[in-house]
C-alpha cells in the first residue's frame, strides 16, 4: 500500500490549538507578573512559554511516513494480519493512527516513529470473498506536540479470503454417469471391477474375461466346448456436477441487519455458507476425478464449464471467492443450460422464487437436483414488531417454497456454518442418506 | 437509504458492538490513565490555591473541560487561574513552585494525548522524550523560582526542592556535555 506521500498528498504542518492557547496563557502570566511585580506568577507562566518556544524551534522537515504491507490471512484462526511501518523523519515525534475496517470497531493509538520494528494489526472475520481491510488515517505530531499535520488517509487493502472446505464422506451422485472411465461404478457393462453377470461370449469380449468354470459346467457337451461364457463387470464412469450458487442474498443470522446489509463480521452470511458448501462439493467431486462446473446466478455471465483436476478446484474456489451479492437478476433470460445427466447442486437461501423455480425446472428436465439451504439460523435481536412480522411472513413463504421443492423431487439439505461437529455430523448424515436412497444408472 | 433501511440502520445502533481491530503496540499506556493523572494533578493544584467554593467550582469546570478535551483551552486556563489566585496573596507564594510543576506536567501530557479517545493507547516510549524535556524545563524554572524567593526575602520551607533542582541541573549539564562530546566526534 502506498504512503501518503506516494499518493501525491502534501501534508502541511500547523500549530496545534493547545500550543496557541499555552502561548497566550504563558504570555499573559509572564507579562502580568512582570508588570505587577509578582515573580511567583511569572514562575507559573515560564514553563508554558518555554514549552511552546522549544516546540516552535523544532519544525519537522517532512511529512510522517507510514505504510501498510504484508496483508495476510490466517484461515485456521480466521484472522487477517498486516504490518504497519513508520519511517523516522526528523522532527516528527509521534504518529496518531486510526485503523478501521467495515463492521469492526476502529482502534486508535499513538505510535513512536523512531521504532523500526513493524506493528501488527489484526482482525478476526469469518467472512470470505473480497474484503476491504485496514483503512488507515493518521496525523503526524512534531516533537513537543507543537505542530500537527492534516489527516492523511490511506485506502483500505482489498484481500480475497478463500472459503474453507468441509470434508464430505458420501455424496449423492447424478442419475446418469458420463464417460467410459472414472471412479464410480455405473450400471453399464464395461471395464471395471465389480462383477455384473456371466454371459455368453460375444464379439468384442476379451479372451481374458472367459470364465472357464462356468464354461466347463454349462458350455460343454461331452468333451466339446459348444458355448463360451465370460464374466462381465460394471463399467466405471465419472460424474458431471454443476454447482449453482445464488449470491444475490448475503444475509446474516440477525434479521435486523438484512435491510441495511451490515452483518457482523464474526457471523457468517448466507453467501459465506454457500461458498463453503460449493467449495466442499467441488473438492469432493474433483478429488474423486469427476468434472465440476459453476454457475453464478447473480450475474449474467458465462458459467465455468465442467472440468476436472486440482487446478480446476483452485479455479472454482477463486470464482466462488469473487462472487458478490449482485442483483443482476436472470429473469427474462433463459435458464442456464445444464449438461445431460449432470448433478445440479443449488446453493441458495430460497428467500425468493428464482432459484427454487430453476431447481424445479432442472428437476423436470431429468437432472438430479440437490437444493442446499444456506440460510443461517436466524435470530431477532433488536427487531421491531413490524419487522418481526415481515420476517415471519418471509420465512413462512420460504418454508412453503422448500416444501414445493421437496414435492417436486428436489432433495433439500440444510447446510450450516461448520462451527461445531454437530452441524457437520447432521449434514454428513443427510448427504449419506440421500446418496443411499437412489442408485444411479 | 429508504425508510426500511434507515429504520434497520437505526436499530443496529442498539445491537452489540462488532469486534475490534487489534494492534500490538509495544507496551502501551491507556489514555484514560494519563487523563486521570492530569485530573488528579489539577485537583491537587486547586487544593493549594482554592480558598472558597467559587474557586473550587471554577477549578472543577476547567478540570472537566480539560479532561473532556485535552487540546482545548482548559489546561492553559487552569494555569491562568492559578496565577490569578496567587495575585490575591503575599508578594511571593511558595505554592507557585508546585503549581508551576503541576501546570507544566498537565500541559506536557495534554500535548501527548491530544484528542485521542479514552480507550486509545500510547506507546510507552513516546513518554520518555516529553518527560526528559519536562525535567529540563522544570530544573530551570524551579531554580528561577528559588532565586525569586530569595530576592523577595521569602523563606522556602521545602529543603528538598533546591536539592532536586540542583541535582537536575547537574544531570542536565552532564547530559549536555555528553551530547557536545558526541557531536564533536
Amino acid at each position: 500500500m502506498a504512503t501518503a506521500e506516494e499518493q501525491g498528498r502534501e501534508l502541511a504542518w500547523r500549530v496545534t490549538p493547545l500550543a496557541v492557547y499555552s502561548g497566550i496563557a504563558g504570555g499573559l502570566l509572564v507579562a502580568g507578573g512582570l508588570v505587577l511585580g509578582r515573580p511567583d506568577v511569572v514562575v507559573i507562566g515560564m514553563p508554558l512559554i518555554l514549552m511552546v518556544a522549544g516546540g516552535l524551534a523544532r519544525v519537522p522537515e517532512a511529512a510522517p511516513q507510514l505504510s501498510v504491507d504484508h496483508v495476510r490471512h490466517d484461515p485456521e484462526r480466521n484472522d487477517v494480519h498486516a504490518d504497519i511501518r513508520t519511517g523516522d523523519v526528523a522532527g516528527v515525534g509521534a504518529v496518531r493512527l486510526r485503523v478501521s475496517t467495515p463492521g469492526h470497531r476502529p482502534i486508535e493509538t499513538l505510535l513512536d516513529p523512531r521504532r523500526n520494528q513493524p506493528r501488527r494489526v489484526s482482525l478476526t472475520t469469518v467472512r470470505t470473498g473480497r474484503q476491504r481491510v485496514f483503512g488507515v488515517d493518521y496525523v503526524g505530531l512534531s516533537v513537543g506536540g507543537t505542530f500537527w499535520t492534516d489527516r492523511a488517509e490511506m485506502t483500505p487493502t482489498t484481500i480475497t479470503l478463500l472459503p474453507r472446505t468441509s470434508r464430505l464422506h458420501q455424496v449423492p451422485l447424478p442419475f446418469q454417469l458420463q464417460g467410459l472411465t472414472g471412479s464410480h461404478y455405473s450400471r453399464r457393462p464395461g471395464e471395471g471391477g465389480d462383477l455384473r453377470d456371466v454371459a455368453m461370449f460375444a464379439p468384442g469380449d476379451r479372451m481374458r474375461r472367459i470364465d472357464w468354470r462356468t464354461t466347463a459346467r454349462r458350455g460343454m457337451v461331452g468333451a466339446t466346448i459348444n458355448d463360451v461364457y465370460v464374466r462381465r463387470t460394471f463399467a466405471t464412469a465419472d460424474a458431471h456436477v454443476l454447482l449453482v450458487v445464488d449470491p444475490r442474498d448475503a444475509v446474516g443470522p440477525n434479521v435486523a441487519t438484512w435491510a441495511a446489509g451490515r452483518a457482523r463480521p464474526d457471523e457468517p452470511t448466507s453467501l459465506d455458507i454457500a461458498r463453503n458448501a460449493a467449495a466442499s462439493f467441488a473438492r469432493y467431486f474433483l478429488d474423486s476425478g469427476d468434472r465440476v462446473g459453476l454457475i453464478d446466478l447473480g450475474r449474467n455471465q458465462r458459467p465455468l464449464v465442467p472440468a476436472g483436476g486440482k487446478r480446476h478446484l483452485h479455479r472454482v474456489i477463486h470464482h466462488l471467492s469473487v462472487m458478490e451479492p449482485h442483483r443482476d437478476l436472470r429473469r427474462g433470460v433463459r435458464a442456464p443450460q445444464i449438461p445431460s445427466g449432470a448433478l445440479v447442486v443449488v446453493c441458495s437461501t430460497f428467500l425468493d422464487d428464482h432459484s427454487a423455480e430453476l431447481a424445479q425446472l432442472w428437476r423436470h428436465g431429468g437432472h438430479r437436483v440437490l437444493a442446499i439451504d444456506v440460510l443461517p439460523p436466524v435470530h431477532t435481536d433488536g427487531l421491531m414488531p413490524r419487522m418481526d412480522l415481515a420476517r415471519r411472513i418471509i420465512l413462512m413463504e420460504r418454508d412453503d417454497r422448500l416444501k414445493r421443492l421437496a414435492a417436486a423431487d428436489v432433495e433439500v439439505v440444510r447446510w450450516q456454518a461448520s462451527d461445531g461437529p454437530v452441524a457437520d455430523e447432521s449434514r454428513l448424515a443427510a448427504l449419506t442418506a440421500l446418496s443411499r436412497s437412489r442408485r444411479h444408472r | 437509504m429508504n425508510s426500511v433501511t434507515g429504520l434497520a440502520a437505526h436499530h443496529l445502533g442498539r445491537l452489540r458492538p462488532g469486534p475490534k481491530v487489534r494492534i500490538t503496540p509495544h507496551r502501551g499506556v491507556p489514555v484514560w490513565v494519563l487523563r486521570g493523572i492530569c485530573a488528579g494533578t489539577a485537583a491537587g493544584g486547586a487544593a493549594l490555591v482554592a480558598t472558597n467554593t467559587f474557586m473550587w467550582l471554577v477549578a472543577a469546570g476547567l478540570i472537566a473541560a480539560f479532561v473532556a478535551q485535552p487540546w482545548g483551552p482548559g489546561a492553559p486556563m487552569l494555569a491562568v487561574g492559578a496565577g490569578l489566585a496567587l495575585l490575591a496573596s503575599d508578594p511571593f507564594v511558595v505554592e507557585a513552585m508546585p503549581l508551576a510543576f503541576g501546570a507544566h506536567l498537565i500541559l506536557v501530557i495534554a500535548a501527548v494525548i491530544g484528542d485521542l479517545p479514552w480507550a486509545a493507547a500510547i506507546e510507552r516510549s513516546l513518554l520518555a522524550g516529553p518527560l526528559r524535556r519536562f525535567l529540563v524545563v522544570q530544573a530551570f524554572v524551579q531554580l528561577v523560582a528559588l532565586g525569586a524567593a530569595q530576592l523577595t526575602g521569602q523563606d522556602v520551607p521545602l529543603p528538598w526542592v533546591p536539592l532536586v533542582a540542583g541535582v537536575l541541573l547537574v544531570l542536565l549539564a552532564w547530559g549536555g556535555l555528553g551530547l557536545m562530546h558526541r557531536y564533536r566526534r
